[in-house]
C-alpha cells in the first residue's frame, strides 16, 4: 500500500507536466482547430532557454524560469508564423503536416546545435529534500509542482471562463466566422492562444527540469504524444478536462511502470496507447464535455 | 487507328518489359557502386512512396505508422534470412528451432515479411478505421512509436537496440526495380478500375461513397492491406541493402521522408510519388557527405547530422505554402497528355 | 416466410413504421410512418428543421433510428449500413451538394457505377479483354446518362466547377447510376431559378417513367410541389411528426398545413 501511494506521489510530477502540456494542446485545438505537433518542441525550447539562463548565464532560478517561459513563447510564435499562419484554412491534413514538419525541423536543429546528450538542470536549494511522513517520502519539488499546477490551472480557468478574452476564445471555438462578424479580432485571439499555450509548455518545461534534473533535445517527443492523449481523455477542447486527463495519465503511467516486471520496463509507452484505445472505443468524446469547443 | 490500337494492345507489354529489362541490365553493369546504391535507394523509396500514396493520398487514411509496418515486416523476414551461426552463436536469439536453424532465400522472405506487414497493418487498421482525421493520424503515430519500443525491448527476439547485422546481400537491381514496377503497375491499373475509384471516393467523401454502395470497412482494409504489404517489402529490401536493422531505422523520421515524397510529387498521384522519391533520394544523397563532414582546402568541415531532415522540413512547409498540390497535382504523367500539351503550345 | 413473399408481390415498396430519432435532447423525427406504393411519387414537405432530411438519413441507414422499422420490398432494412441499403435498390441525392473534389464529371459518374463491378481484380491486373470491354461500356453508359441530363459536353470538367444547377443534375445522374428502384430526392430544386426548376421537374418525371422508379421528393418550398401538382400524394411534416397526408388539392384546404408553415415562419 505504501508502495502504491509512494508511486502515485511520484506520478504527480509527470502528471502535472502532462496536464500543463495537455491544456495548451487542447486550447490550440479547441480555438483554432490546430493539433500542434510542434508543441513538444516549444516545450523543449522552453527547457533550453531556462537551462542556458541557469547554467550558462548563471542567473537565479526565478529569472531562469521566466526566461524559460519566454523562450517557449518565442518558439511558439515562430511556429505560428511559419507553420500555421501561411496555411491557415487549408485542410486538417495540411495543418498536421506543417506542424509535424516544424516539430521534426526544430528538434533536428536543436540536436544539431546542442546534440542529444542530457544536460543537467539543477534545482534551487529550497526545492531540494523531502518530508518523511510515516513511510512516505514527500519531495519538496512535488509539492512545488502541485502548487504551480493548481495556481496556473486556476488562472487559466479564470481566463477562459471569466475574462473578455476567454469569452472571445470560446466564441471562436464555436464558429470563427461568426465570431469575426461579431467584431472579435480573430487574429489577435489566435496570437493570444499561441502565447498562452506556449507559456503553459514553458511552465511544463520548468516542472520537467525540476522533477528530473536533466533535459535534452529530444525531450519533446514523448510527452507531446502523451499530452495529446491526455487532452483526448479529457475531451479535446476542454481545458479542465485536459488537466485532469494529464494527471490521470501521468499517475497511471507511473503506476503501470511500477508494477511492470523489470525486463519489460521499456514497454511503458504501451500504457498510454492502451488507455487511448480504451477511451476511443468506449467514450470517444472524452470524460468531459468540451467547454472551449 | 483500329489497327494501331490492336498492335499496341498485343505488343505494348513485351516491348515495354523488354526495354525496361535491357535498361536495368545496362545500368546494373555500368553504374559505379555509389550510383548503383543510389539507384536502388530510389527504387526502394519509389515502392514506399507509391504504397503510402494508396492510403494517404487516395483513401485519405493519413498514416504515419508505416515505419512500424516496415519494422514488423523487416524483423519477420530478418529472422529467417540471417545466417544461422549469427543467430545462434553470435547474438544468441531465443527463438524456436525452426526459425533459428534455417536461412531462407529472398523471395519467400519477402513474401513472408510482406504478409506479416499486411496482417499487422490490418490489425492496426481495424480499431483505427473507426477513427477519422486527427485521431487516425494519432493512432498510427502511436503505433510507430510502439513498434520501435517493442523492437528495442524484446532483446531475446530482436537483439534490442543493438540491432541485427550480417545480412546476406540479397537486394539488387532486379528485386528492387522489379517490385517497384510491379507496385507502380498495380497502382496505375487499380486507379482506372472500380477498385481505385472506390478508394478515391472514400478519400474524398466518405458519406457519399457509402451511398454509392461502397463498403467502407472492406475498402479501407483493402487499401491498408495493399499499402502495408508493399511497404513491408520495401523495408525488407532496405534491410538487405544496408545490411543492418535497428529499431530506430524505421522511425518517424523515415516516415516523414516518405510523406515528403508524396507531398512534393502531389498527393494522390502515382507518378508524383515516383518523382517525389527521385527528388528526395537525390537530395538526401547530395547532402549525405555534408552531413558526415568533409574537407575543403584542408579545413575539416564538421559533420552536420540531421541537415537533410532539417532542410526537408523547410522544403515541406514551403511546398505546402506555395504549391500545395505538389508537382503533379492528382494527375498522372502520360505520353498522351504530354503530346496534347505540346501540340497545344505549338498551336498557340 | 410465405407471408413476407406475399407482401413483396402486392404490398408497398417502402413501408416505414413508427420511426423515432433524437439527437441529444432534440426529437428530430417523432413516430414517423409512411407507405409508398410501387411507382408512386410522393412529396415530403415541411418547414425548415421539420426532420425531412433526417427521415432520408434513417431510410438509408446513415443514421440509426431509436425505434421503428423501415421495410423495403418486404425486407427489413432498419439500421442497415448505407452501402447495403444502396445495394438493395435505394439511391438518394443530397440537400447539400456533394461533389467529389477535384474529380471530373465523367469519372464521378464512373465511380457511381461502382455497384456493377463487371470484372474482378485479376481482369484489372492482367488487362483482360473483358476489362477493356467493360470499361469502355462503362464510359459509354456514363456518357449516355450525362447526355440524358444534358451535360455530356461538360464530361471533362471538374464537378465542383459546374454551376449550381448542373451540379444538382450530376447528383441525380449519379444516383440513377446505382440502378435504384426507389429514389430519394432531397430538395433537388433548392437554389435553382424558376427556369431551372421547371426543367428539373421535367427531368424527374421523365426518369420516373423511363426507369420505372418510385420516388420520395423532399421540398421545403411548398409552392414547388403545390403549383406543379406532380405528386401522387403529399406527406406534411412538422417538428418531426407527420401532421397530415393527402393529395395536392386536399392539402390546399388543410388548416394544419398552413398553420405549420405560417407558425414556423413567424417563430
Ligand atoms: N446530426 C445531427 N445532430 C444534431 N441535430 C441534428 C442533426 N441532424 C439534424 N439535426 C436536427 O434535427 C432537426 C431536423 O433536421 P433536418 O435536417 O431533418 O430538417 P429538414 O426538414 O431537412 O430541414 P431543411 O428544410 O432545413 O432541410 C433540426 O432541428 C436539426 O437541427
Ligand atoms: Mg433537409
Amino acid at each position: 500500500m505504501t508502495y502504491f501511494i509512494q508511486q502515485m506521489l511520484n506520478g504527480v510530477c509527470w502528471g502535472s507536466i502532462l496536464a500543463m502540456l495537455g491544456a495548451g494542446y487542447t486550447m490550440t485545438f479547441g480555438i483554432i482547430g490546430l493539433v500542434n505537433f510542434a508543441h513538444g518542441e516549444i516545450f523543449m525550447a522552453g527547457a533550453f532557454a531556462a537551462y542556458f539562463a541557469l547554467h550558462v548565464a548563471g542567473l537565479p532560478f526565478g529569472v531562469a524560469a521566466v526566461l524559460g517561459i519566454l523562450g517557449a513563447i518565442a518558439i511558439g510564435l515562430l511556429v505560428e508564423r511559419i507553420a500555421f499562419r501561411p496555411v491557415r484554412g487549408s485542410g486538417m491534413i495540411t495543418l498536421f503536416i506543417t506542424s509535424f514538419a516544424a516539430s521534426i525541423g526544430i528538434r533536428t536543429l536543436f540536436v544539431m546545435l546542442f546534440t542529444d546528450r542530457a544536460k543537467p538542470f539543477s534545482m534551487p536549494a529550497f526545492l531540494k529534500g523531502a518530508y518523511l511522513i510515516g513511510d512516505l517520502f514527500i519531495f519538496k519539488k512535488t509539492i512545488a509542482v502541485v502548487i504551480v499546477l493548481v495556481v496556473v490551472g486556476a488562472l487559466l480557468m479564470y481566463l477562459v471562463k471569466k475574462t473578455k478574452t476567454g469569452i472571445a476564445m470560446r466564441a471562436m471555438s464555436y464558429d470563427s466566422e461568426t465570431a469575426q462578424s461579431m467584431g472579435i479580432n480573430t487574429e489577435k485571439i489566435i496570437i493570444i492562444t499561441f502565447i498562452i499555450a506556449s507559456a503553459l509548455a514553458g511552465v511544463a518545461a520548468i516542472m520537467w527540469g525540476v522533477s528530473y534534473g536533466r533535459i535534452r533535445s529530444s525531450m519533446g517527443m514523448m510527452p507531446v504524444v502523451d499530452a495529446f492523449i491526455a487532452s483526448v481523455i479529457g475531451g479535446l477542447g476542454n481545458v479542465f478536462g485536459a488537466i485532469v486527463g494529464g494527471l490521470i495519465l501521468g499517475i497511471g503511467e507511473t503506476l503501470f511502470v511500477a508494477y511492470l516486471p523489470p525486463e519489460l520496463i521499456g514497454l511503458r509507452t504501451l500504457f498510454v496507447w492502451i488507455v487511448l484505445f480504451i477511451i476511443i472505443i468506449v467514450k470517444p468524446s472524452g470524460l468531459f464535455r468540451a467547454n472551449v469547443k | 487507328m483500329r489497327v494501331r490500337e490492336g498492335f499496341t494492345a498485343v505488343a505494348r507489354y513485351p516491348i515495354g518489359i523488354g526495354l525496361v529489362v535491357l535498361v536495368l541490365f545496362l545500368l546494373d553493369r555500368s553504374l559505379p557502386g555509389f550510383w548503383l546504391t543510389l539507384f536502388l535507394l530510389f527504387g526502394i523509396n519509389t515502392i514506399l512512396a507509391v504504397s503510402l500514396n494508396i492510403t494517404n493520398g487516395w483513401a485519405n487514411l493519413f498514416s504515419i505508422g508505416h515505419g512500424g509496418i516496415m519494422l514488423a515486416g523487416g524483423y519477420a523476414a530478418a529472422l529467417f534470412t540471417l545466417p544461422v551461426f549469427f543467430k545462434v552463436d553470435i547474438i544468441g536469439l531465443h527463438l524456436p528451432g525452426w526459425i533459428l536453424n534455417v536461412q531462407i532465400p529472398f523471395l519467400p522472405a519477402l513474401l513472408l515479411g510482406g504478409v506479416v506487414g499486411s496482417i499487422v497493418g490490418i490489425l492496426l487498421a481495424l480499431p483505427a478505421l473507426r477513427l477519422r482525421g486527427i485521431y487516425f493520424i494519432l493512432v498510427t503515430l502511436g503505433f510507430n512509436l510502439i513498434m520501435v519500443s517493442i523492437a528495442e525491448n524484446l532483446p531475446n527476439y530482436t537483439n534490442g537496440a543493438m540491432g541485427l547485422r550480417q545480412f546476406p546481400l540479397y537486394t539488387n537491381v532486379w528485386w528492387v526495380w522489379g517490385i517497384a514496377f510491379l507496385v507502380i503497375y498495380i497502382a496505375l491499373r487499380l486507379r482506372k478500375s472500380y477498385i481505385g475509384r472506390a478508394f478515391i471516393a472514400i478519400g474524398r467523401d466518405q458519406e457519399l461513397a457509402e451511398h454509392m454502395g461502397i463498403n467502407l470497412l472492406k475498402y479501407k482494409i483493402y487499401a491498408f492491406g495493399l499499402s502495408t504489404f508493399f511497404t513491408a517489402i520495401g523495408g525488407i529490401l532496405w534491410v538487405h541493402l544496408i545490411l543492418n536493422l535497428f529499431p530506430n531505422a524505421f522511425s518517424l523520421a523515415l516516415v516523414f521522408h516518405v510523406v515528403t515524397m508524396i507531398v512534393i510529387g502531389g498527393m494522390g498521384s502515382v507518378s508524383g510519388a515516383v518523382i517525389g522519391a527521385a527528388i528526395i533520394t537525390g537530395f538526401t544523397e547530395v547532402l549525405a557527405p555534408i552531413e558526415e563532414g568533409f574537407q575543403v582546402f584542408g579545413v575539416q568541415v564538421p559533420h552536420l547530422f540531421g541537415l537533410t531532415t532539417l532542410l526537408l522540413a523547410v522544403v515541406l512547409i514551403l511546398i505546402l505554402i506555395l504549391r500545395p498540390q505538389g508537382i503533379m497535382g492528382e494527375g498522372e504523367f502520360s505520353l498522351q497528355g504530354l503530346r496534347k500539351r505540346l501540340s497545344r503550345s505549338k498551336a498557340e | 416466410m410465405p407471408g413476407d413473399n406475399n407482401q413483396r408481390e402486392t404490398g408497398p415498396i417502402l413501408k416505414i413504421e413508427g420511426l423515432n430519432k433524437s439527437f441529444g435532447g432534440l426529437q428530430a423525427v417523432l413516430d414517423f410512418s409512411l407507405s409508398l406504393e410501387t411507382g408512386e411519387l410522393k412529396g415530403l414537405i415541411g418547414p425548415n428543421g421539420a426532420g425531412k432530411t433526417t427521415v432520408f438519413h434513417l431510410i438509408t441507414g446513415f443514421h440509426k433510428p431509436n425505434s421503428g422499422r423501415v421495410v423495403f420490398k418486404g425486407i427489413n432494412i432498419t439500421a442497415q449500413s448505407p452501402n447495403r441499403v444502396t445495394k438493395l435498390g435505394i439511391a438518394r441525392t443530397f440537400q447539400k451538394i456533394r461533389m467529389l473534389e477535384n474529380i471530373k464529371v465523367i469519372d464521378a459518374m464512373k465511380t457511381a457505377f461502382y455497384l456493377q463491378k463487371p470484372y474482378n481484380v485479376l481482369d484489372v491486373l492482367f488487362q483482360t479483354p473483358k476489362y477493356g470491354r467493360e470499361e469502355r461500356q462503362l464510359e459509354e453508359k456514363a456518357l449516355e446518362f450525362l447526355t440524358f441530363f444534358g451535360i455530356a459536353h461538360l464530361a471533362n470538367d471538374l464537378g465542383s466547377d459546374l454551376p449550381y444547377g448542373l451540379q444538382r443534375r450530376v447528383g441525380i445522374a449519379r444516383a440513377l447510376a446505382l440502378s435504384p428502384e426507389l429514389l430519394l430526392l432531397d430538395e433537388p430544386t433548392s437554389g435553382l431559378n424558376t427556369v431551372e426548376t421547371d426543367e428539373l421537374v421535367e427531368i424527374i418525371l421523365e426518369i420516373k417513367d423511363k426507369f420505372g422508379l418510385s420516388i420520395i421528393l423532399v421540398e421545403h418550398d411548398m409552392r414547388v410541389i403545390m403549383d406543379k401538382g406532380i405528386c401522387d400524394s403529399i406527406v406534411v411534416m412538422h417538428q418531426g411528426a407527420v401532421i397530415t397526408e393527402g393529395t395536392c388539392e386536399e392539402l390546399q384546404e388543410d388548416e394544419r398545413v398552413i398553420e405549420a408553415y405560417l407558425g414556423a415562419g413567424v417563430a
